[in-house]
């Protein structure tokens, strides 16, 4: 597996909010922590290329996603970046086991077939492959949400809040198994929370986040406890 | 002489014409508007209402300045061709799509938005095109609204009278639709065939409108 360096320099305003912010997250599980409103969504969504940033320059290994100064804006298609968001978003009207090979299609049948097979199996969902999204529990809907975005193998998982509609014991396993999908696959993480138990539970690397700015990145150890 | 048959099989050969084209262009109308920051867009959406609100048979008379052997494009299309498409049932097809296009747009319009963008928005990390997402996440989440938009559209053409009359006249065994026949034999004063044709009218709505109903249970 290639180690891949997530490079982020990033100016954006929304309305009156500014975020600055200059990153450089190695392959591991990095947690964005800070109270709501200091840019963490707005930040991750530069990174998924769901949002142009005013200016900066993002990459991925040697890979451009965006760079100001050479115009470079490379769409959320091309990035190859899995996207769990904060409210649920599996499409109501396909199961869960379409809404996994959704992003599938252009997969020959029987590699698409292979590998939802394998992420029923990862996420424990084999039960509930043929159910809505209106008919699961939050956990088993988040489980759900990570299997879609793990799918395609992106290679960079951004979550945000995973873990808000969840009891602390569904956040604890959840946690757990995000923590060895990561270890597993080799795949880089960047989660979002405002918990700050999660942050010292999950993290390589926190980078605690405030108004916009980036205030400290530290191992999770150094985290003052609540 | 009126001849009820033609008249009601005209009448649903126009509207499902023009249903089909309503569906098609005024879904992609309502898309943009509900979708798209564009400059001019709320006098887009004012023009595309304009024909809900104006008297049909106004409308009718800006098609007529339009379409008309000597129109703004029908003289061009006069030339070429030696056509016009003036008092043909190809007249009352347009005269019924210009009519019930603004209840498709806004229908449509409504439906979309009604869908959270976020879905949208996952479907392009997973690598979707804006024309797959619209496919396969957009217009499936909005099904029941645009069904709604399509039931409004067919029964309202399938009653259009005043822009019909303007483009395509009133001609018995070629233009005259339902609502026209209805008028006439009203204006004869034979009642009876009026009230029968009426009723046919009536129920043929209605059915249109139950059937469409089921269909957007199902879903």
């Amino acid at each position: 597996m290639v180690e891949r360096t997530l490079k982020a320099r990033i100016n954006a305003t929304v309305g009156s909010f500014s975020l600055a912010v200059e990153l450089s997250v190695p392959n591991g599980l990095i947690v964005l922590f800070g109270p709501s409103g200091s840019g963490k969504s707005t930040l991750l969504d530069c990174i998924a290329g769901l949002r142009v940033p005013d200016s900066g320059e993002i990459l991925l290994g040697d890979q451009v996603f965006y760079d100001s100064d050479r115009k470079v804006h490379l769409p959320p298609q091309k990035r190859r970046i899995g996207y769990v968001f904060q409210r649920p978003t599996l499409f109501p009207h396909l199961t869960v086991g379409d809404n996994i090979g959704f992003g599938l299609q252009s997969w020959s049948p029987a590699r698409r077939k292979a590998r939802l097979d394998e992420l029923l199996d990862l996420m424990q969902l084999r039960d509930l492959a043929d159910r809505y999204p209106a008919n699961l529990s939050g956990g088993e809907g988040q489980r759900a949400a990570v299997a879609r975005a793990l799918a395609p193998e992106p290679q960079l998982l951004l979550l945000d809040e995973p873990f808000s509609a969840l009891e602390s014991q569904l956040r604890k396993s959840l946690g757990e198994k995000l923590r060895s999908l990561q270890r597993k696959l080799s795949l880089p993480m960047v989660l979002v929370t405002h918990s700050r138990a999660a942050a010292r539970e999950l993290a390589d690397l926190v980078v605690y986040m405030q108004a916009g700015r980036i205030q400290t990145t530290s191992t999770p150890d150094q985290l003052i406890p609540d | 002489m009126i001849d009820p048959w033609f008249s009601l099989q005209l009448s649903l050969l126009v509207a499902s014409i023009a249903t089909v084209i309503v569906a098609v262009f005024g879904t992609t109308i309502g898309y943009f508007l509900a979708r798209l920051r564009f400059p001019g867009r709320n006098l887009v959406d004012a023009i595309c209402t304009l024909p809900l609100v104006l008297p049909p048979t106004v409308v009718g008379f800006y098609m007529l300045g339009i379409l008309g052997k000597r129109g703004w494009l029908g003289q061009y299309l006069y030339s070429f061709t030696g056509w016009t498409p003036l008092f043909t049932w190809q007249a009352a097809v347009i005269a019924a799509v210009m009519i019930a296009m603004p209840l498709m747009i806004k229908t449509s319009r409504a439906a979309i938005e009604s869908v959270d963008p976020i879905y949208e928005r996952a479907a392009y990390t997973l690598g979707k095109s804006r024309v797959d997402t619209l496919f396969k996440v957009t217009l499936p989440l909005a099904w029941k609204g645009l069904l709604a938009g399509v039931a409004l559209s067919f029964t309202r053409a399938l009653g259009e009278f005043g822009a019909t009359l303007m483009l395509a006249g009133n001609i018995p065994g070629r233009t005259q639709t339902m609502p026209l026949a209805i008028y006439q034999a009203a204006q004869a004063g034979d009642e009876s065939l009026a009230l029968g044709l009426v009723i046919i009218l009536t129920a043929a709505s209605l059915l249109v409108m139950v059937l469409i109903n089921r269909l957007g249970a199902k879903w």
